[in-house]
């Protein structure tokens, strides 16, 4: 049953609502254009990729938030998935963790090719990786958080995005500082890497409980 | 008995809200909420499958409170409220099965007697509105539960359809289940519930004052 749910999560995501398509087609749009617009030659061109990349695959992921919960609540399944068996934390959870998978989980796959564009060194590249895969899990799961207070209302897409910005900042700023930081040690990388982690262990303990409290509220 | 409900209260921050309501529901019966739009039948029933916090009274199943507990209810209810539950980019089939793979599906022929069997690889946004409403009973009388939640469920459907989602009621009250549904139809039931005025909170009404007159009608 919960793999059901979770199939028909990435189902919607892949398929349906074209959320994942969205998502990367953005992501690849942006870097390129953003990249044109640099100067190759620069110096700082290869500092500037990681730092583009954290903040378009954070953008990524709050575009395409407003729908996480807001298209089943308007099409009555938000109800169903209410009194389905499986728990409303573990529904909310589940949509999160397929939102990473259609989302941020494409993205980091093709952060090799982009990183050819932007010169990142080999080493960095790495981190860059394990720094996305670490922290991005958070980035949904604060989503889930965002949508689950404002998808009853009309104009969520604005409220969003300021209500969950503040708590995008802690794994933004970890996840770029560590691959371009001057003193790259392993020792700095790999206490860097577990504050995201810690961050996205956090996240996905405590958000959708208060993810489920804030659907519930809503619908009082 | 497997439903009762007593003196219950519940109502949307809003101030929208309904008191005072008790009612029983046995095995092999119907009950038939009816009121005049706005009176709260759509609430009350949201409120008995848990989608709406109840603040007051108490609802039990089979000596068993169950008030304010949505996991036990979803194994206890089916539901079906105005919105049907349907994405309308995808196919009948892929609806539908999304659906089943959640709540289970049972080998009845529900499709065929529903006559959607020919829409299956339709888009659900290329069906009518009576033909939505079919797939989304189809779901719920594919793997029925004990009670039935139905709001409306005849909304959109021609007499034909009308009648086969009838006689599927029926057919489920004859094997010991029970059903309540708001109506504005005429259907044969046991029971009828009229919910005859609600409450719209003032200061005065919300100082205690009643509002709600509840009658329960065998």
């Amino acid at each position: 049953m919960i793999i059901a749910l979770l199939k028909r999560e990435l189902f919607l995501s892949f398929t349906a609502n074209g959320t994942a398509i969205l998502g990367l087609v953005f992501f690849i749009t942006v870097i390129f254009v953003s990249a044109l617009g640099f100067d190759i030659n620069s110096t700082d061109f290869n500092l500037i990729g990681p730092s583009l990349i954290w903040v378009t695959a954070l953008l990524s992921v709050l575009l395409s938030a407003k729908n996480l919960i807001q298209d089943d609540f308007r099409d009555g399944s938000l109800d169903l998935l209410l009194i389905s068996p499986i728990p409303l934390e573990l529904v909310l959870a589940l949509k999160a963790f397929a939102h990473w998978i259609s989302i941020s989980l494409p993205i980091i796959l093709i952060c090799p090719v982009i990183s050819v564009l932007f010169t990142i060194p080999f080493d960095n590249l790495i981190i860059l990786i394990i720094g996305l895969f670490l922290g991005t899990p958070a980035l949904s799961f604060i989503a889930i958080l965002g949508a689950s207070l404002t998808f009853s209302l009309r104009r969520s897409s604005i409220l969003m995005p300021i209500l969950i910005m503040p708590f995008y900042i802690p794994t933004l700023v970890f996840g770029v500082k560590i691959v371009n930081f001057t003193e790259n040690t392993n020792e700095y990388h790999i206490n860097g890497l577990l504050i995201l982690l810690a961050i996205t262990l956090l996240s996905m303990s405590v958000l959708p409980f208060a993810a489920a409290m804030g659907v519930k509220s809503c619908l009082k | 008995m497997i439903l009762k409900i007593t003196d219950l209260g519940c109502g949307y921050s809003s101030g929208f809200s309904l008191r005072g309501i008790s009612l029983n529901l046995n095995s092999g019966e119907v009950l038939i909420l009816k009121g005049k739009n706005g009176v709260g039948k759509t609430t009350l029933l949201r409120a008995i499958i848990g989608l709406i916090a109840i603040n007051a009274g108490r609802i039990t199943i089979d000596g068993v409170d169950v008030t304010n507990k949505l996991d036990v209810k979803g194994e206890i209810f089916s539901y079906l409220g105005h919105l049907n539950g349907l994405k309308s980019h995808l196919t009948v089939s892929e609806n539908l099965k999304l659906w089943f793979d959640i709540f289970g599906e049972s080998n009845s022929n529900v499709l065929e007697e529903f006559g959607i069997n020919n829409l299956i690889n339709k888009k659900v946004s290329e069906c009518s509105s009576g033909q939505k409403r079919m797939i989304a009973l189809a779901r719920v009388f594919n793997c029925p539960k004990r009670v039935l939640l139905l709001d409306e469920p005849m909304v959109g459907l021609d007499d034909t359809n009308k009648k086969k989602i009838q006689n599927k009621i029926e057919e489920h009250i004859k094997l010991g289940g029970s059903a309540i549904l708001v109506s504005h139809r005429n259907f044969p039931s046991n029971k009828t519930f009229s919910l005859k005025s609600s409450t719209i909170p003032t200061s005065s009404s919300l100082n205690g004052e009643k509002d709600l007159l509840a009658n329960f009608m065998v």
